[in-house]
């Protein structure tokens, strides 16, 4: 009897507090960044997805606006020779932020690209030394510079910058094959033997699945095939999924397994790929508008809740993939919304 | 300040250490941070003692509590600049707490719940010569908070849970000599997760600190009034640190046994000069372990924007420190013209060794090359104090001040093995008149300096074991006005204003910025009065200044993580908004037979003034908004004391 007196009294303190406390925190910030309304770049898919220093690399970009993708947009590219220095804690040096000289020196570190939809950049024979594990040059008489540090899946990646109308300029990073530093011999022999450059994803599939419908509809690119019809309103689950890999695949669409030098426990290890998927749409809301698995995750599929507009029309959805190595790749499907 | 006057300041829930937070000189800490900015100093420059020990922290995760008991504490002081010879290895302030003697007769203690915790204690006199005193708490704030608040709030600021627990031994040989065993344990554990569909952006921290402290507190008055005082003491502190955001994972760990012993000889050689001379002896063996990023955790000169995830670029290091300062002082305060003046010089000497495991970062099977260094700092200081009447007084210090690099930046990989202490100077300069027997007003102007601050290497391509270089510089300058009125009739509390400015930079040819915790103005209003009857109210108000921030002034989007990346304008030239808060307290004493209950309720942001702690974005950087803090927090508590 008294335990429950003393749990009664604590439950009406509580009460009472909560009834004089009003919300606080977290300000209202809705991320809308998934309505395509204005033109901008979308994504940057790098092919191949992985190169070496001094290999040659097309650069493709997709880009949307409030009617679909653009085929005729102009960027302008920008590849940046900048190293990042330790206190700039984004991922870039701002040195990349800024527009190219119009006429280069070969000192310069930002050398502008052939502009178009796609570009070609030569990957700097110096890649390694400038973004990767080599010690950059010393000056004269001081001792080794530090070498960058590779991201959680061993790579390092050279920076190409995109510049578009109004929009926000894009950083686009192409990862570069570079030889770890620092470990044993057998390990770097060993990473060497079993690393597998990184393969672009593709997304194998996407279909729709309309709120009260038993049966998905399949989503073809846009002009490729017979768009599928929604009505206004609906709610529809958009799936997209990806290929199976097998762990000793040479190459796979979907999210690879690869070797890499687990800096923690110091020895090799095999890891899946994360894989992402980002949503975005002319018209209507999704939520959330980026879902995937992460690398513990085996599943190959991902999705999200698509509302569709309040107005009959067309609406493009654009499904852009990403792997955790920096692969890429997009595709963009129109939807027939009708009025009920 | 006394234990039994500072227990009754609006805002500190009854623990008298918080009240620290509302001394003349300190800037009010962001809310769920804890931290202790006195006079520009970084809180991690400010020392804090117990009974002359140093312990790494006054107050738990959030700033809700500090690590001692109310019960144990006799008096804190603050002195965040200018202080004398018999403390160092600090380039800020120092507070320090003394717990009151173990010289009851019979049993006393008390019982506490309030919504942030459940804490008691209980002192004994075992006989005539021995007492024990045992004391603990455990928090259920977050519990509390999770019920108050939006669900969302503990993704934001961690809810922090809390223990802490002290136990004391004391044997008095006599009216002259005492000896004292003292335990001190103390943990803060916070966890939160933000889940999210995006792998990317799921986010996880778990963060504890316990440390345990024994020591033991020797006390002897000799016969000519000389007092000897010798604490040697040991201790543990172990933080930790596990993050994620994305892929990123951030892991540090901590491992640090530190030894030592403060003694003292304080005795009045002359009429008009009394001497103290003493040992200040630290030795610490730290080991760490690390993983992640160098930018993450962040350091104070980053220019960042709150939630912005950290480079992707991993490192691993362990490594081990030790060290050993040996610091001999002496301290003379001499007496002039009739009492009137009173010169007081020290010195302290404090040479000091430190050896660290790792010179340059691993590379592959080859075997790790160590390194020895070692520093000997002369440090002299003086303070004058002149009375030209019984109403006005005037003092003036000054004194050079070293601290020694962290072990944390020592790391071959994150930081720098070979930096060196960093130095300071410290000038002060105060007049107090006393207004009539209970009120007085004083004023104080304060320029301290420091040089061979850590700070992140500036260039495109630095030097390896070199990602911290010794080239940081300080300065602060300031003054304050307290007007204070001692407890009489019932009635004591305090009026102050400080005005400071504090600014860094990365070397001496670098643009000067303010300092990350730089508060131009604060301004507190402390007031308690005892109605009778047992009644009590308090209130207190706290104007202050928002941390200086760095503006969002455009951004660009990474395509390879779907991120927009902030474009900084110049650093800190932005401020939070100002922060006002109105706090109130109100308190019945009930006397039961022989003991006494207190119940009160401490209500934090009467006005619930919808306060900015932090400045946010939106996804693309386009539009700023402010998380606000906590509303209206009653605190309805109860203390029980026999």
């Amino acid at each position: 009897m008294q335990r429950r007196a003393c749990s009664t009294i604590a439950r009406l303190v509580v009460a009472t507090l909560a009834m004089t406390a009003l919300p606080c925190c977290n300000p209202d910030l809705a991320d809308d960044s998934f309505l395509v309304d204005t033109p901008r770049v979308l994504a940057v898919q790098a092919v191949p997805a992985e190169a070496a220093p001094g290999d040659r690399v097309t650069l493709h970009a997709l880009v949307g606006d409030r009617n679909g993708a653009q085929t005729d947009a102009t960027l302008d590219w920008t590849l940046c020779r900048a190293r990042k220095p330790l206190s700039e804690l984004g991922p870039v040096s701002r040195a990349c932020l800024a527009p190219a000289p119009r006429e280069p020196t070969p000192d310069s570190e930002l050398v502008p690209l052939e502009p178009g939809l796609s570009t070609q950049v030569t990957l700097p024979r110096d890649a390694c030394r400038l973004f990767g594990p080599n010690p950059p040059e010393p000056a004269p008489g001081e001792p080794a510079g530090r070498p960058i540090d590779p991201d959680g899946t061993g790579g390092f990646y050279v920076p190409v910058t995109v510049a578009f109308g109004d929009a926000p300029r894009t950083l686009a990073s192409v990862r570069v094959f570079c030889p770890l530093a620092g470990l044993t011999q057998r390990d770097s022999a060993e990473l060497t033997r079993r690393y597998r450059r990184n393969t672009n994803p593709a997304i194998a599939s996407l279909l729709l699945v309309p709120s009260g419908s038993a049966e998905p509809l399949e989503a073809p690119q846009d002009g490729s095939g017979q768009p599928p019809t929604v009505r206004v309103g609906q709610a529809v689950r958009l799936n997209a999924g990806w290929a199976s890999c097998a762990s000793d695949a040479e190459s796979c669409t979907g999210a690879e397994l690869y070797a890499r030098f687990d800096v923690r426990d110091r020895r090799i290890v095999m890891q899946r790929e994360a894989m992402r998927i980002s949503w975005l749409t002319t018209a209507g809301a999704l939520s959330p508008a980026r879902s995937g698995r992460d690398a513990t995750d085996s599943a190959t599929e991902a999705d999200t809740l698509w509302t569709a507009p309040d107005v009959p029309g067309d609406v493009v959805l654009f499904v852009v993939a990403r792997d955790d190595r920096g692969g890429s790749s997009f595709s963009a499907h129109r939807v027939h919304v009708v009025a009920p | 300040m006394l234990a039994d006057e500072a227990r009754r300041v609006p805002g500190t829930s009854g623990d008298v250490l918080r009240v620290v937070e509302s001394m003349p000189g300190v800037a009010r800490a962001t809310a769920g941070s804890g931290a202790l900015v006195a006079w520009g100093a970084a809180p991690e420059d400010t020392r804090v003692f117990v009974d002359g020990v140093p312990v790494p922290r006054l107050y738990h995760d959030g700033g809700l509590r500090s690590v001692v008991g109310a019960d144990l504490v006799r008096s804190v002081e603050l002195v965040p600049g200018g202080y004398g010879a018999a403390f160092g290895r600090g380039l800020g302030g120092i507070v320090t707490v003394a717990t009151r003697p173990l010289d009851d007769t019979g049993t006393h203690g008390s019982l506490s719940l309030d919504v942030f915790d459940l804490g008691g204690s209980v002192r004994t006199a075992l006989s005539d010569r021995w007492h024990v005193q045992l004391a603990g708490r455990r928090s259920h704030v977050d519990t509390a908070l999770r019920e108050i608040a939006q669900r969302d709030v503990g993704d934001l600021f961690p809810l922090p849970h809390y223990t802490d627990a002290q136990l004391r031994i004391g044997y008095r040989a006599s009216a002259r000599e005492s000896l004292e065993l003292v335990s001190l344990l103390s943990t803060d554990t916070t966890s939160r997760t933000a889940r999210d569909p995006d792998p990317a952006r799921e986010t996880h921290e778990d963060r504890t600190l316990a440390f345990g402290r024994l020591y033991l507190k020797y006390r002897r008055e000799l016969a000519d009034g000389s007092v000897v005082s010798v604490v040697p003491f040991v201790g543990l502190d172990r933080p930790e640190l596990t993050s994620r955001f994305g892929f990123v994972t951030t892991e540090l760990r901590e491992r640090t046994t530190l030894g030592g012993v403060r003694a003292s000889y304080r005795t009045r050689a002359e009429r008009w000069l009394v001497l103290e001379t003493g040992l200040d002896l630290d030795v610490r063996t730290a080991a760490f372990t690390r993983t992640g990023s160098t930018a993450a955790p962040a350091r104070e000169g980053d220019v960042r924007v709150f939630g912005q995830p950290p480079p992707g670029q991993l490192a691993r290091d362990t490594w081990r420190v030790e060290s050993i300062g040996v610091a001999p002082y002496v301290e003379a305060d001499i007496a002039l013209f009739g009492d009137r003046v009173h010169v007081i010089p020290g010195l302290r000497i404090d040479p000091n060794a430190r050896s660290t495991s790792r010179l340059l970062p691993r590379e592959g099977d080859t075997p790790a090359r160590g390194g020895f260094s070692q520093d000997l700092s002369i440090e002299p200081r003086l303070a004058v104090r002149y009375a030209p009447s019984q109403a006005v007084t005037l003092r003036a210090a000054v004194g050079s001040y070293r601290q020694p690099a962290a072990a944390q930046d020592a790391s071959a990989a994150f930081g720098n093995p070979t930096l060196p202490p960093a130095r300071g100077i410290h000038t002060v300069a105060s007049a107090a008149l006393r207004l009539s027997e209970h009120l007085s007003i004083e004023a104080t102007t304060f320029y301290t300096s420091a040089s061979r601050l850590a700070v992140r290497s500036p260039f495109e391509a630095p030097i390896r074991a070199e990602a911290l270089v010794p080239t940081g510089i300080a300065r602060s300058f300031g003054a304050q006005l307290l007007l204070r009125h001692e407890l009489a009739r019932g009635f004591f509390g305090w009026l102050s204003y400080s005005i400071v400015r504090s600014e860094r930079a990365a070397n001496d040819e670098a643009p000067t910025r303010l300092f990350d915790f730089d508060q131009t103005h604060t301004l507190t209003a402390v007031a308690s009065y005892d109605l009778g009857a047992g009644f009590e109210l308090g209130v207190r108000l706290r104007v202050a200044s928002g941390y200086p921030r760095t503006q969002v002034v455009g951004a660009y989007w990474d395509a390879r993580a779907d991120l927009y990346q902030p474009i900084f304008g110049a650093q800190n030239g932005t401020r939070i908004p100002l922060f006002f808060q109105l706090d109130a307290r109100a308190s019945k004493r009930f006397h039961i037979a022989t003991t006494e209950l207190e119940v009160f309720l401490d209500v934090q942001n009467v006005t619930n003034r919808s306060n900015a702690e932090e400045l946010v974005y939106d996804a693309t950087y386009r539009t700023r908004r402010a998380i606000t803090g906590l509303p209206i927090l009653p605190s309805l508590g109860a203390a029980w004391r026999f």
